[in-house]
């Protein structure tokens, strides 16, 4: 490990239709952190990790990964190092809940390569993880929009990337679900090799994830320590309500006043 | 090889079982074209009239009348299945194909405008015309302001709708226009007709083309069946892709439309129907569209010679009248999604 962030931005600007929402954001994710993404609607957290993700261009400045400015890099080198879920999937074709994490293989694959036993083995480790072992021929238009999230996860987990990207990995699931999931997904960070930049919806996750965060909203973005920016004064003037602190440990979290 | 984890799992083993299995009863539709016909032929006088070993008459038939024909017409049918594939995971929707995006129309305009002008020779090269223009057309028309309109896919079918209105109006006017002689056959041409003497070369070289193209590119359709962009989160250069796959697919209907008139419901219903049999994974899809296509095209072509012989009927008539059916029993049994 050469010591790079495995995700850096340097005077990030992003723009959607003429609108500014982020201008100069500095950023270092380093392996073994967990971020995460928190504003109101609207403010660009979606457009954030998209632009992230290589998927849009910024308005300005630079991004890069392992220290290697994203120019540089290919659409498939960018597919080996980042994974990116996005909000939403639809399927459009009848496809089985194995083909469907098997997608995640696509870019270690080189052009006439089929997928091995240790590719077919991986999409199965990754749908067992996410509870979803012995629903390999399923179709996956059958599943449960909570089954299908975590089917999406276990896609992403299967493309085994460096720097995981996640547009409310949360959606969907029920309570239960929701902190199995993300529990798997950010011991992936704890285990220290990746990086994870996620955007949350629900504060009491954000507060039991984050070790650092994003905060953005009136085209201002805040990063840092979680525990400086995941602040119930921060986060009330970033909502426009006033928030306070509930419970204790694990279980805290900002309600509205 | 790994093991599969379940029955109907497209490993690389069952791909090639599926593949061998339609080979041979695309080359059990071509034994039977050339044994079927005013004179019958059986198999060992086919064999050996195509080693060139039998008396004039009936070596000339099938040498030279029944086998071009029906490899045209399986050329024509694995093209128009193949390109009804490509522009179905394009546009991430079964319904497209040739026919509803307008390269049909188009191409028919090119070459209805061609009869009329006298320039019957010119045909095929106005035909391929108007199939790319057409193409050119509702991709361009589509993708303009695409900033402002993320739904792509369903731009491209409604601009290809409406395109394919406009052609038809055109074809219209010329029908009206033309000299009563000349109708019939136009008609015989919009609806399709294996009857000419086009060569089948042509058709098999440019199927075998795109088919190799295709394919190439089979894994990276399979990841673009399920968006564009969840293709290019995971390493698909989506604009360079889909670029190639609509050349790809306008070619294919092209070389098609050239041979045989523009015929309707091989691009549609083939592909369908094999989906729902050994799923939507390209790398088995495409090359078992091409083999079911070409032929299910050269049994149609066979009853539409032989059904109410001497009078031959187009070949359209028949894929329509076999397509409609069976599209409609499909949909009826497919599961509900």
């Amino acid at each position: 490990m050469n010591g790079a962030p495995r995700l850096s931005c340097r005077r990030l600007a992003l723009s959607v239709a003429g609108r500014t929402l982020v201008a100069g954001l500095d950023l270092d994710v380093r392996a073994g952190e967990c971020w995460v993404v928190v504003g109101p609607n609207g403010a660009g957290k979606t457009t954030l990790v998209a632009t992230l993700a290589g998927l849009r261009p910024p308005a300005a400045g630079e991004i890069a990964y392992d220290g290697t400015p994203l120019p540089m890099l290919g659409p498939r080198a960018r597919a080996r190092s980042r994974g990116f879920l996005p909000q939403d999937s639809v399927d459009f074709f009848p496809a089985t809940v194995l083909e469907t994490a098997l997608v995640g293989r696509h870019p270690h694959l080189a052009r006439w390569q089929w997928e091995s036993a240790a590719d077919v083995a991986r999409a199965q480790d990754a749908l067992a993880a996410f509870g979803l072992a012995g629903l390999d021929a399923r179709d996956a238009r059958t599943l449960s929009g909570g089954e299908r999230r975590r089917l999406a996860l276990a896609a992403l987990v299967a493309q085994d990337p460096a720097l995981l990207l996640l547009d409310e990995p949360s959606s969907h699931l029920d309570l239960g679900a929701q902190i199995a999931a993300l529990d798997t997904v950010t011991a992936l960070a704890r285990g220290g090799a990746k990086a994870i930049v996620m955007v949350l919806h629900d504060l009491h996750l954000a507060l039991r994830y984050a070790d650092h965060a994003i905060a953005l909203g009136g085209g201002i973005a805040r990063a840092g320590a979680a525990h400086d920016i995941l602040t119930a004064a921060a986060l009330s003037e970033l909502f426009g309500h006033r928030l306070v602190a509930v419970g204790e440990g694990s279980a805290s979290t900002l309600v509205p006043a | 090889m790994p093991v599969s984890p379940y029955p109907g799992f497209a490993t690389l083993g069952r791909t090639l079982a599926i593949l061998a299995a339609l080979a041979a009863g695309a080359l059990a539709a071509l034994a039977l074209a050339l044994a079927v016909g005013s004179v019958a032929v059986d198999g060992t006088t086919i064999v050996r009239a195509l080693a060139g070993d039998v008396s004039e008459t009936t070596g000339a038939i099938v040498r030279e009348l029944r086998l071009p024909r029906a490899l045209a017409a399986f050329a024509v049918g694995g093209l128009l299945a193949l390109a009804g594939a490509l522009m179905q995971v394009l546009l991430r929707n079964p319904l497209a194909d040739p026919y509803v995006l307008g390269v049909s129309g188009g191409a028919a305009v090119g070459a209805l405008g061609a009869m009329l002008a006298g320039a019957a020779a010119l045909v095929p090269a106005a035909a391929s015309g108007g199939a790319l223009l057409s193409t050119t057309l509702v991709f361009g028309l589509a993708r303009a302001g695409a900033d402002r309109a993320p739904w792509i896919a369903t731009r491209l079918l409604l601009t290809g709708v409406v395109v394919a209105a406009g052609w038809g109006a055109l074809i219209a006017l010329m029908l009206t226009l033309a000299p009563d002689a000349q109708v019939k056959g136009m008609l015989f041409w919009l609806i399709g007709d294996l009857s000419g003497t086009t060569p089948a070369a042509p058709a098999l070289i440019v199927l075998a083309v795109t088919l190799l193209g295709a394919f190439a590119l089979a894994r990276d359709l399979n990841v673009l069946s399920r968006g564009e962009d969840v293709a290019a989160a995971l390493g698909v250069a989506v604009a360079r892709t889909t670029l190639v796959l609509h050349a790809l697919a306008a070619l294919a209907t092209a070389a098609a439309v050239t041979t045989a008139g523009s015929i309707g419901f091989v691009g549609l219903i083939v592909p369908h129907a094999l989906r729902l049999a050994v799923g939507n994974d390209q790398r088995v899809l495409l090359p078992a569209c091409v083999l079911a296509g070409g032929a299910l095209l050269v049994l149609a072509d066979t009853l539409a010679r032989s059904i109410a012989a001497p009078v031959q009927l187009p070949v359209g008539v028949i894929t329509a009248l076999i397509g409609v059916p069976a599209f409609l029993a499909l949909l009826a049994r497919g599961r509900p999604s």
